[in-house]
């Protein structure tokens, strides 16, 4: 199993929200619910960890009256990200 | 999807970033809708000032009144898209940019210029090589590329010919340079 890789991104649904998001400029919860196929309540929580760490910034804003959340990859996300694709190019290498 | 807390191998990890970067690189598509509107009202509007003229009808510039009502409907079509739009693109964003610049140029071109109405057609036929080829460019839709290398050289000859047969021309550059690679945007959207 791997040593050093980045918990926060080995994980199925953190790691597809981040490859998602890194992507494209910015993304609606819908898009990445759609996208991904989880389930709100999973992606909320999952979203909320990458806030967290600031690897996403989460923007709340409203469209229509409607509460809408989209995400954007921050520039620590993106160097937690390349650096997580490394980790994983050197082990695919080594083996 | 459920979440697999560390026990993704390294395989199911270089699967999933792959999988998931190329379902958003679907996103970067730029809709045909704009370019088939504009390419068809200047085509009617060139087609129709032609006839207008051969006919000997002073009021010949009428046609062009389809221009505004073409922008009207552009805002509209960007106001509603903006609303249903789920996410936004480096791309998308880029070529918000380049028309938006083409816009300004046409802007200042049209208000500000002292050549009579038909000098500064192959202008904006040079304008419309810069929209289509870089919209081209950054999409990776050659079509788009080739339709503005096509108004580049429509503009050549345009700035050769200088009379009203450059109403002529300018139905061509539009049909070559936004209808054609306009259906064919659509018909590579639907793929």
């Amino acid at each position: 199993m791997f040593k050093d890789l980045d918990p926060l991104l080995h994980s199925q649904l953190r790691l597809s929200i981040m490859s998602l998001l890194i992507s494209v400029k910015e993304a609606d919860f819908s898009f990445l619910k759609e996208k991904t196929k989880a389930t709100a309540g999973n992606l909320s929580v999952q979203i909320t960890k990458l806030s967290e760490a600031d690897y996403i910034v989460v923007k709340k804003t409203f469209k229509d009256n409607y509460p809408q959340t989209s995400c954007i990859i921050t520039k620590k996300g993106i160097k937690a990200f390349e650096e997580y694709v490394d980790a994983i190019k050197a082990y695919i290498k080594k083996n | 999807m459920e979440t697999k807390e560390n026990q993704l191998t390294e395989q199911e990890s270089l699967q999933i970033i792959q999988s998931m970067i190329a379902v958003a690189k679907n996103e970067v598509k730029s809709d045909s809708f704009i370019y088939l509107l504009w390419g068809w009202l200047v085509f009617i509007a060139s087609i129709s000032q032609f006839i207008l003229i051969e006919m000997k009808n002073d009021l010949n510039s009428i046609p062009w009144l389809l221009m505004p009502i073409g922008g009207i409907i552009t805002i509209g079509y960007f106001v509603r898209k903006r609303k249903e739009e789920k996410v936004k693109t480096h791309v998308g964003d880029f070529i918000k940019y380049i028309w938006t610049a083409f816009g300004a140029s046409m802007v200042v071109i049209m208000f500000f210029n002292s050549m009579n109405s038909m000098q500064v057609l192959p202008v904006i036929m040079c304008l419309y090589g810069i929209g289509l080829f870089l919209s081209g460019g950054v999409l990776k839709f050659k079509p788009l590329v080739w339709g503005g290398i096509f108004c580049w050289l429509c503009a050549i000859a345009g700035f050769e010919i200088q009379n009203i047969y450059l109403l002529l021309i300018l139905a061509l550059a539009v049909l070559g340079g936004y209808i054609i690679p306009g259906y064919l945007l659509k018909m590579n959207n639907k793929k």
